[in-house]
């Protein structure tokens, strides 16, 4: 495989703030870890559902999501070892193909939260490639903040299925914890999209 | 899904247990009934205590009749009560599978 870059350049936090900024009717669902508290760390949203657990289902969530609200884009933010834990869930989105679907993998090629071991994704796995073989409208590297302000167009856009793997500088920023209550998450939620509790 | 299947998605289950996901299961069971393969039989014969364990209510059935009744009940508790609930269909029900012929 070659030299293989363990990790890339772009701050987190700041990727993340940049694809939230005055968000309209972004819907966004984040992974366990690091993408939690950094969707958290832009500020808490009623349109956000942050996953504490169920590692490898960020996707999947934002695959029923899409389908859902198919005129609402909707943004799948989590890490590549989360990702690579649900891996076969591209193949299944890629057939859905939901047009208003965006998967944002903050790729640092570490398992951050267990000590910083070298993931899949660092160690020459390139998982934007892996989305491109299973069909993705658009699968690409973001290397620089001009690619972030490119993906956040699209995302508005809702101009077909994307995923793109952001690559980030593997470091621990300090955790920013968003509500850890699911029901309570998901009643925010469904009330933000017009839907009363049961 | 098969009930191999369950056994790959235990850990995913706390999602529907802690936000209170209605969820509707419907489980082919192998490692139940005339299994050939006994590769099957360890997951299949903890299909229904796995699910217990993680929260998810369950039904069987072994009789054709049955099913369509079950079926209603599970998903009436799902959707209306935000559980998660399985109906198990079993080995019996759907057949003996024919290895070699």
């Amino acid at each position: 495989m070659g030299q293989v870059a363990a990790s890339g350049t772009l701050d987190r936090r700041a990727v993340v703030k940049a694809l939230l900024a005055d968000r309209k009717d972004l819907l966004v669902v984040t992974g366990l870890g690091s993408a939690s508290y950094d969707v958290m760390a832009a500020g808490d949203h009623d349109r956000n559902y942050y996953l504490w657990a169920a590692m490898g289902s960020a996707a999947m969530v934002g695959l029923g999501l899409a389908s859902a609200q198919p005129r609402k884009p909707v943004l799948v933010l989590t890490g590549d070892g989360e990702m690579l834990m649900g891996l076969g869930s591209l193949a299944t989105i890629a057939l859905r193909k939901p047009t208003n679907l965006t998967i944002a993998v903050l790729d640092n090629g570490h398992f951050g939260e267990t000590g910083m071991q070298a993931s899949h994704a660092g160690r020459g796995i390139a998982l934007e490639r892996v989305a491109e073989a299973c069909g993705f409208s658009w699968s690409g590297a973001v290397e620089d903040m001009a690619g972030v302000g490119a993906l956040r167009k699209r995302i508005e856009d809702r101009g077909g299925l994307a995923f793109a793997a952001i690559k980030i500088t593997a470091e621990n920023p300090p955790r920013v914890l968003p509500p850890r209550d699911g029901v309570y998450v998901k009643n925010r939620f469904r009330a933000a999209l017009g839907h009363a509790p049961i | 899904m098969q009930s191999s299947g369950v056994g790959n998605c235990i850990n995913t289950l706390a999602l529907a247990a802690c936000a209170r996901f209605p969820l509707l299961m419907v489980v082919t069971m192998r490692g139940d009934w005339a299994e050939f393969n006994g590769w099957q039989n360890p997951m299949g014969q903890a299909t229904e205590p796995a699910l217990r364990l993680m929260g998810v209510m369950t039904w069987r059935a072994d009789d054709p009749e049955d099913v369509a009744p079950l079926l209603h009940g599970a998903a009436s508790m799902a959707f209306n009560g935000d559980a998660a609930c399985a109906l198990l269909l079993g080995q019996r029900l759907i057949g003996e599978k024919k290895w070699v012929k």
